[in-house]
């Protein structure tokens, strides 16, 4: 009898880790970036560099201000505006990630512990707000405000995380990934206004533009590469990506100009 | 001391029209349950000392007696099926949709999520998911001495949408819309915890009813929605 | 098993330590592992109660020793040792267990949730059921009817060890990433059966694989005394002479048996849900939230009476026995106890007036609720009804068996509020039904427990109990308990919801803030009070004073049997001649006739069962 309902307990526990490995993955995809099937890291000698400039197209939309409903104190004392087009000088277009869509080999991610890849949560407001989090490395939160967040990261390919960080807890360390994936996005869910974006990244060719729309990708092996674009509200080019090509030594310029999805 | 014991005196104060009923029947119970508390122990504390174990005096010899235990199992057979009577219609009253008052003065959808209340009105048309919809957070605005209807749901786990000045609370489920209803009687602002554990969040997911006077609310009306100003706003 | 062989078992057979102590086919080992196991599990779950309670009077301040300083937590300067500590911890990018669960000594509001869900947990399935329904069920069945072990002994001991395997894998939940269960005892789906949405990874699982695990072991000692009362009654020992100890533990194991698939299958929908990728219980796949909850309390409503009936029937042991009068109203009480197991599957909706379940429904389940109160009050007049003429000796077991009965009456009134439907959705989840819940199940059962320990010590380990330690344990706990418990009616009044972690978040709750200091306070004085328990049962356990063969003069059969109990328990196997309670029998030799005597002037020999005469 004690036996028999062991083994089915067994049985049935077995069965439901056989069930979950073939239900993950499933999942529709969403915009995202394209990663290269495999990757091999090693040195890079006479890369290459690519630059270029984000612009978005037209007027750009006045930033609405958020509503701050939930800790008035720590989170209102100075506006918060809707991150999701954030246009700076000459219409530069900030937070877009430029990547190399189908490089197969080249330089690997920098090395030892200096690098830190931090996400500042300082008055209710995630900082940056497009992260790059390479896979394997550990992703620190920061919490000054001393009022509880919570970091919830919608992944689909890797586990979901959704811890939450009370007020005396300055910085929590989140699990390292295991496979590419994103942007996924990143929200508290204490003040629902709050949200940035996440990409795990294979490889290091990958860069968000800055306040006034421009990129920097470094030390690229000479070669010619498709060049893909994600931003959060303008959506992608992943069906017709940029070429590119990059000499030894020498530097690429590819500009894009975005318009609104829709 | 005695208000220790007074637990009526302990309730917040009523500002719905059914919340009377509760409290009349909360403080009915309190009475029955302190007079047959009373009652136990004081014979309790008397057999105690009367009955303690004295040199020379034996206890009786008594199993039981028929009586006795007919009449104290019928009495509070009566007593608690007679206050389960008594207290249905109140039940319907707050919480049967077909018995629910109608012409409402303003209907909201509360949609609960981790860690916070949506409050959706269906703006100047009344229907749903159109353009003039407008969401808050945490905000629900409604006018005094008039009836409110909540359309209540959930996004992810289960809530529980409680407003103790109103002595009403109700579960908001995923993937369901539940009807409850309330008519305050006195503005003034008052906050609306979550009363089901929800997350490591549930402590502080608050929101807030403001309930307006009638002028309030009709400047509150056209601050939100200017355009339709002219054309009267109903937000039913 | 055979008087003959059974006596020539024993005298051949020297057992081996592990035979002996610790894989025991002896029923009565069983029930002191049981015991200690208990008693053990009773100051973990209180532990974790206590690290609560410091968070809900001083929301968000650092515990005492290893909190960080204030200084450092505005500052964030260095200052204490404590600080150096929390500096290193948060530098060296590693995720301590510490760090995780209190940061700066402050608990975490997820950790939060894994403590009181855990102390529920630890409490009603590790305590309380093990305690009443392992411990004193094992111990006192076979002694009290008659007979020499168990039924099934070797599944007996599987109870036990199963009940260890489930409690290993409920401890580990503590220690896996993600942290325990935080959903509550009642683990309402989806926050149980969605991983994402709690945060709660493994510690979930665990909590549902361990309670099957736990199941399973009450699975194995239900049927064991089912078997064992139907069958193996001495002779003599008919259904109506019975102790009341029996009867509700014989209530309980049906109940346990009917109760416990219900939430085995519940659990196992959830573990698919987390695992196997199903929405049994998520919406947006077709499930139902409120599935989880019909089922759940379907389990657990009879589960809180399996709590309290064998507390019931022990305090309906000890009352005569200290009265020196026969129990008011035997049969009364055992029709009393047997319409509670009927009604506890009739009533579970009354948890869930205001789930969204239909409101009809309210109507019925309120009916239905309500009627619990006519039993329990039956069994409470007739405990007022034992005193009466009595010659009442106040030791150790009767103060707490008193302090049961009128803890008891406060819980089972306070439960009329909630019975109440229209009342109950003001009062549904706050703390009124936290102070509910644990005027029956501590101030009922666990002194019901205090007062049994004390009370069949001198039996199980053949010493006594401290008295003069029992009584100042027994009036710190009493006076302790009460202030934790009584101030909780009144939070509750005023609104102040469960299972929050900061009642100062909430403006209408900041007046009543000083209440959860005092709560704080007396917990820290209860359980305090629960070391001198631990102290009094283990040194007594050695050092007591040694126990003669029937210290209280009591008439069930175990006292007939020899002190320390032998393999075996009885020489021969008694023949019961009358009901359990017959003191103060007017002319006879002294205020008690055991069972195994005949009373002279009344009751004739009743015919002998089957099952008991092949025995």
């Amino acid at each position: 009898m004690k036996t028999h309902v062991f083994t089915m307990l067994t049985l049935v526990i077995t069965g439901m880790f056989a069930a979950s490995a073939a239900a993950a993955g499933d999942d529709e995809a969403a915009e995202s970036l394209v990663f290269p099937e495999s990757y091999k890291a090693g040195s890079v000698s006479n890369g290459g560099t690519i630059t270029g400039t984000v612009t978005f197209e037209g007027e750009a939309p006045a930033m609405k201000k958020l509503e701050i409903t939930k800790n008035p104190e720590v989170c209102g004392v100075t506006d918060k505006f809707d991150e999701s087009v954030v246009v700076g000088e000459g219409n530069g277009l900030k937070n877009t990630i430029i990547y190399l869509m189908d490089i197969s080999s080249g330089a690997g991610f920098p090395k030892g512990a200096k690098v830190k890849h931090q996400i500042d949560q300082k008055g209710c407001q995630f900082n940056p707000h497009v992260n790059l989090i390479p896979v394997g490395k550990r992703l620190t939160m920061l919490n000054p405000d001393k009022i509880m967040h919570n970091v919830h990261i919608f992944s689909k390919e890797n586990p979901p995380y959704n811890k939450s960080q009370p007020g005396s807890r300055r910085k929590m360390p989140v699990k390292a990934v295991k496979k590419a994936e994103g942007p996924v996005a990143v929200k508290c869910d204490v003040h629902g206004w709050m949200k940035a974006w996440i990409a795990y990244i294979p490889h290091p060719y990958f860069a968000v533009s800055d306040e006034n729309g421009q990129y920097k990708l470094e030390n690229v092996p000479p070669g010619t590469y498709k060049l893909g674009y994600w931003h959060e509200a303008c959506g992608t080019n992943t069906e017709s990506p940029e070429s590119v090509t990059v000499d030894a030594g020498g530097a690429a310029t590819k500009d894009f100009t975005l318009s609104l999805k829709n | 001391m005695l208000k220790w014991l007074n637990f009526p005196e302990w309730l917040p104060e009523n500002v719905s029209t059914f919340g009377k009923g509760v409290d009349n029947l909360f403080v009915a119970i309190y009475w029955i349950t302190s007079i047959a508390f009373l009652g136990v122990m004081i014979t309790l504390i008397v057999f105690l000392i009367k009955y303690r174990y004295q040199e020379g005096r034996s206890a009786g010899y008594i199993h039981g007696n028929t009586t006795l235990e007919y009449v104290w199992t019928i009495a509070t057979a009566v007593i608690v099926f007679g206050l389960a009577m008594f207290s249905l219609p109140q039940w319907n009253k707050i919480k049967f949709p077909s018995q629910f008052p109608g012409d409402p003065g303003a209907v909201v959808q509360v949609n609960g999520k981790q860690f916070n209340w949506d409050m959706t009105y269906p703006g100047p048309d009344g229907e749903w998911e159109t353009d003039d919809d407008l969401q808050l957070e945490n905000q629900l605005h409604v006018p005094v001495n008039e009836v409110v209807h909540i359309r209540l749901t959930s996004d992810d786990v289960i809530h529980s949408f409680f407003v103790p000045q109103l002595r009403l609370k109700q579960d908001a489920l995923p993937g369901r819309f539940i009807n409850v209803w309330f008519e305050a009687t006195k503005p003034g602002t008052y906050e609306i915890p979550c009363a089901e554990l929800c997350g490591f969040g549930h402590s502080g997911m608050l929101g807030y009813l403001t309930v307006h006077t009638e002028e309030d609310y009709e400047a509150w009306k056209s601050e939100r929605w200017p355009d339709t100003e002219t054309k009267g706003v109903n937000v039913e | 098993m055979n008087e003959h062989t059974q006596e020539s078992h024993d005298h051949h057979h020297e057992e081996s330590f592990v035979r002996k102590y610790i894989f025991s086919l002896d029923h009565k080992t069983i029930g002191k592992q049981f015991l200690i196991f208990g008693l053990i599990m009773f100051i973990v779950g209180g532990g974790l109660a206590l690290l609560f309670r410091w968070q809900l009077a001083w929301p968000d301040r650092p515990l005492p020793i290893i909190g960080a300083s204030q200084t450092y937590l505005e500052e964030g300067e260095v200052e204490t040792a404590a600080d150096r500590k929390w500096e290193e911890r948060y530098d060296d990018d590693k995720d301590s267990w510490l760090e995780t669960n209190m940061p700066s000594g402050i608990i975490d509001p997820n950790f939060y949730n894994s403590l009181f869900t855990m102390h529920a947990t630890i409490m009603v399935f590790f305590v309380v059921v093990p305690l009443l329904v392992g411990a004193f069920g094992n111990f006192l069945i076979p002694l009290m009817i008659g007979t020499r072990d168990m039924a099934f002994p070797v599944l007996n001991m599987l109870s036990f060890w199963s009940n260890m395997l489930g409690t290993i894998i409920m401890i580990a939940g503590f220690f896996v990433p993600g942290g325990h269960a935080a959903a509550g005892w009642t683990g309402y789906a989806p926050l149980s059966s969605v991983p994402e949405l709690s945060g709660v990874d493994w510690g979930q699982n665990l909590w549902c694989i361990s309670l099957i695990v736990m199941g399973i072991s009450s699975l194995m000692g239900s049927i064991n005394y089912i078997t064992t009362i139907i069958n193996m009654r001495a002779p003599g020992m008919t259904w109506f002479r019975l102790p009341l100890a029996i009867w509700a533990l014989f209530i309980v194991a049906i109940l346990l048996l009917l109760a416990f698939p219900v939430v085995a299958s519940a659990l196992g929908l959830i573990l698919f849900d987390r695992l196997a990728g199903t929405s049994f219980f998520s919406a947006e796949g077709g499930g139902d939230a409120l599935l989880w909850q019909h089922l759940f309390w379907f389990f657990a409503h009879p589960e809180v009476y399996i709590l309290i009936l064998p507390g019931m029937g022990m305090a309906s042991e000890m009352l005569p026995v200290f009265s020196r009068k026969p129990i008011f109203g035997y049969k009364s009480m055992v029709y009393a106890m047997i319409a509670i197991a009927f009604l506890s599957w009739i009533v579970w909706g009354h948890h869930m007036f205001q789930s969204g379940m239909n409101p009809a429904l309210g109507m019925a389940f309120m009916t239905t609720t309500m009627l619990i109160a006519v039993p329990s009050a039956i069994k409470t007049f007739n405990w007022l009804g034992t005193l009466y003429r009595a010659s009442i000796r106040f030791t150790v077991p009767m103060l707490n068996t008193l302090a049961f009965v009128s803890m008891f009456v406060i819980g089972g009134l306070s439960g009329i509020y909630m019975a109440n439907s229209p009342v109950d959705i003001y009062i549904h989840d706050t703390y009124y039904i936290v102070a509910h819940i644990h005027y029956v199940v501590f101030g009922g059962s666990v002194f019901a427990i205090f007062g049994g320990v004390f009370y069949w010590f001198p039996k199980m380990f053949g010493r006594h109990m401290n008295e003069i330690l029992g009584k100042i344990h027994f009036w710190i706990s009493f006076i302790a308990f009460n202030g934790v418990f009584f101030p909780m009616h009144i939070i509750g009044v005023g609104g102040h919801m469960r299972r929050i972690s900061n009642p100062t978040q909430y403006e209408f709750l900041q007046h009543m803030q000083w209440i959860n200091v005092l709560i704080t306070m007396f917990a820290f004085v209860l359980g305090a009070a629960q070391i001198l328990l631990l102290i009094n049962v283990f040194w007594s356990m050695f050092r007591g004073k040694v126990a003669e063969q029937n210290p209280w003069q009591a008439t069930t059969l175990e006292w007939q049997a020899p002190t320390p109990v032998p393999h075996g328990n009885f020489g021969a196997i008694p023949h019961v001649y009358h009901g359990p309670y017959e003191y103060s029998v007017p002319g006879a030799e002294s205020d008690w006739i055991p069972q195994t005597q005949p009373n002279g002037e009344s009751l004739p020999d009743e015919p002998v069962p089957a099952g008991a005469a092949a025995d």
